[in-house]
């Protein structure tokens, strides 16, 4: 068994088909397969199962046992290479960050410029991927602290919540609540008279195109055999077929807002941002009363950069602790 | 295998020498060496000094990568227990340790429940001193184990929590304050239910020679003697291995000496009788122990053997 055997088990465990985690982390399939095929006939046991439908996996009862130890296994190799690199004074004063792609504003960008300013003797490094990628990385101990979006209550927040509770559920880490909103802002372009309106309800925004943050929805069922696709209508028990839903890649903040402003869609967001976008703005939904989070967590290690970072982020919460608007 | 190379590491450690890790582990010198250095490489620096002579030491560098080792060791130990418990459909097996005692915590009683219910486990046992049996629990070597503790050293006085550490956790099963007599049957006094030490002053007094801890054990015996120790009243003191039982039973079933025990006293001891010792207070604890983060089905269930054993030994706690 070698590490990069053990890190292709935990891809495929995260993204439960070949074709997906192949897809996203540029590696063949064949590779991909053929290492977790190693690993499956060292131990001589099926980690993974074929699912009938789309090509998906799902886990044995004896991966369910295992992948939790292999994760271990990666994430203490990741913090012996850490440390190891902090006592030959490597990269001491570099700090990995993971940012889920997502236009909720969380508040990562400018905490991260305030620390900046305060300690230019610091390195910091931005990964920016899907929040499914983030977790696993921090878990793993490829990433230092990462800031991340869980929703509470709701079908898709469930699923968050676990991921979440996984990677960084035990004292090895420390966690930092960063922001908190019970509302749900509609992005709508200026032309659309709904704009003017204070607030909307989904009613009113019937036949309307939503964007979705592509990164966020899987189709594969998030273990309650729930789909996470439609999970946004049916917590707000409204029927998902009455609304059109394009699933966008949200690197590219401005390209949404272009969207946004010609009036292709509309985009529903926890977290609006401080300043309207130009040729539309944020109209509040009415009866949507689930609570969203914000956090910043954070792998405990005695290295030096890391540690003042989550001091830093504490601080900061301490002045303003979060609260719901 | 990348990840066997860690273990090597811990081999030349445990065995103080690349030549003894080797003899030891049936491997040749050069491919201990050559894992060593495979690790070395991964982590930039070198775990340990090389020296002329036979020992090693860990550079400042290696005594920080330990723990990690240590772990990686450990949880990919795990992984193989619980491959090897499911590929054998019998149930798979167990490793228990415990230390060389005349006496018993409740060890062979819990196991021989257990196996009982469980005929298709396959038990196996290792009989090595407290600092091996902790060593190896946490390197993942085996799977549990029973501890016996004399004097001061009980849980939450300190001294355990540090030995145990944070990632295992234990569960009591034996508590006892006073103290039995192990004595020939052929000795005037065999048939009194009841002693006292000084009655056995010219008698030598019979003590396990545990190599790595002898500051604890001369901590036990000042435990027992504490009034001899002030009055200055010599006492003669044998240390024997415990792990050869036939030789300390014959040793004190001879007339040679008595042996003293604070763990429950064996009943298969050929011409030993066990008598209490009158105002004897030495306090003394069996646990059991299991790691923390994983336990393998196995475990799991002695360990429901285990709890009810306490319970019903100790009552609720």
């Amino acid at each position: 068994m070698n590490w990069c055997e053990l890190e292709a088990v935990s891809l495929i465990e995260r993204y439960r088909s070949y074709n997906d985690a192949a897809k996203d982390n540029n590696i063949s399939v064949s590779a991909l397969s053929k290492r977790v095929a190693n690993v499956e006939a060292a131990l001589d046991l099926k980690l993974f199962q074929r699912e009938r439908t789309k090509n998906s996996v799902s886990l044995t009862t004896h991966g369910q046992e295992l992948i939790p130890l292999f994760r271990q296994m990666i994430s203490t190799h990741s913090s012996m290479l850490r440390r190891a690199e902090d006592h030959l004074n490597i990269s001491s004063g570099t700090i990995a960050a993971g940012v889920a792609i997502t236009l909720d504003d969380l508040g990562s960008g400018e905490l991260m410029s305030r620390f900046f300013a305060l300690h230019p003797e610091f390195h910091i490094i931005t990964v920016l991927k899907s929040q499914r990628e983030i977790l696993r990385l921090l878990s793993e101990g490829k990433l230092d602290c990462a800031f991340i979006i869980v929703a509470e209550d709701t079908l898709s927040g469930r699923y968050w919540e676990r991921l979440f509770a996984e990677a960084c559920g035990d004292e090895h880490y420390e966690v930092v609540e960063l922001k908190r909103s019970r509302d749900m802002w509609i992005g709508l372009s200026s032309k659309d008279a709904l704009s003017r309106r204070s607030s909307v309800t989904l009613e009113d925004l019937r036949y309307h195109t939503f964007i979705f943050n592509r990164t966020f929805i899987f189709d594969h069922s998030n273990g309650d055999g729930l789909m996470l696709k439609d999970s946004f209508f049916t917590d707000m028990g409204v029927n998902s077929k009455d609304y059109d839903v394009i699933y966008e890649d949200f690197m590219c903040r401005s390209y949404i807002y272009h969207l946004l402003a010609n009036g292709a869609g509309v985009l529903p967001q926890a977290f609006r941002p401080a300043q309207d976008f130009p040729g539309g703005r944020f109209v509040r939904l009415e009866g949507w009363s689930k609570p969203h989070k914000v956090f910043f967590a954070a792998r405990k290690y005695e290295s030096g950069a890391l540690n003042v970072f989550t001091q830093f982020i504490r601080g900061s919460m301490d002045d303003a602790p979060p609260e719901y608007s | 295998m990348e990840i066997e190379n860690y273990e090597a590491v811990l081999y030349v450690c445990h065995y103080n020498g690349w030549t003894s890790a080797a003899e030891q582990t049936n491997q040749s010198p050069s491919t201990i060496s050559k894992r060593v250095s495979w690790v070395e490489r991964e982590l930039g620096a070198p775990v340990f000094f090389r020296h002329k002579g036979s020992g090693v030491t860990l550079t400042p560098f290696g005594v920080q990568m330990l723990p990690y080792i240590r772990k990686i060791v450990a949880l990919h130990s795990h992984v193989h227990t619980y491959a090897n418990g499911a590929r054998n459909e019998n149930g798979g097996e167990l490793t228990v340790g415990y230390s060389p005692l005349i006496g018993t915590v409740g060890e062979a009683e819990i196991l021989s429940r257990f196996k009982f219910d469980n005929p298709t486990v396959q038990v196996n046992q290792v009989i090595r001193h407290r600092k091996d049996l902790l060593i190896m629990l946490q390197e993942g070597k085996i799977d549990c184990a029973f501890l016996f503790m004399v004097g001061s050293d009980q849980p939450k006085s300190g001294l355990l929590d540090v030995l145990l550490g944070s990632n295992i956790c234990y569960v009591p099963v034996m508590r006892r304050n006073d103290v039995s007599l192990g004595v020939s049957e052929n000795h005037p006094l065999a048939r009194n239910s009841c002693v006292r030490i000084s009655e056995f002053y010219n008698e030598t007094f019979v003590f396990s020679d545990i190599p790595s801890h002898e500051d604890i054990n001369r901590g036990a015996l000042r435990y027992f003697f504490s009034n001899e120790i002030k009055q200055d009243i010599p006492v003669k003191i044998a240390l024997m291995d415990f792990i050869n039982k036939s030789m300390v039973g014959s040793f004190v079933a001879g007339g040679h000496g008595v042996l003293p025990t604070s763990c429950i006293p064996p009943d298969d001891l050929a011409g030993v009788r066990f008598l209490r010792i009158e105002g004897a207070d030495v306090p003394s604890c069996g646990v059991f122990i299991y790691p923390k983060h994983y336990s393998s089905p196995a475990v799991k269930t002695l360990l429901q053997y285990v709890r009810a054993y306490s319970e019903e030994r100790m009552g609720r706690l």
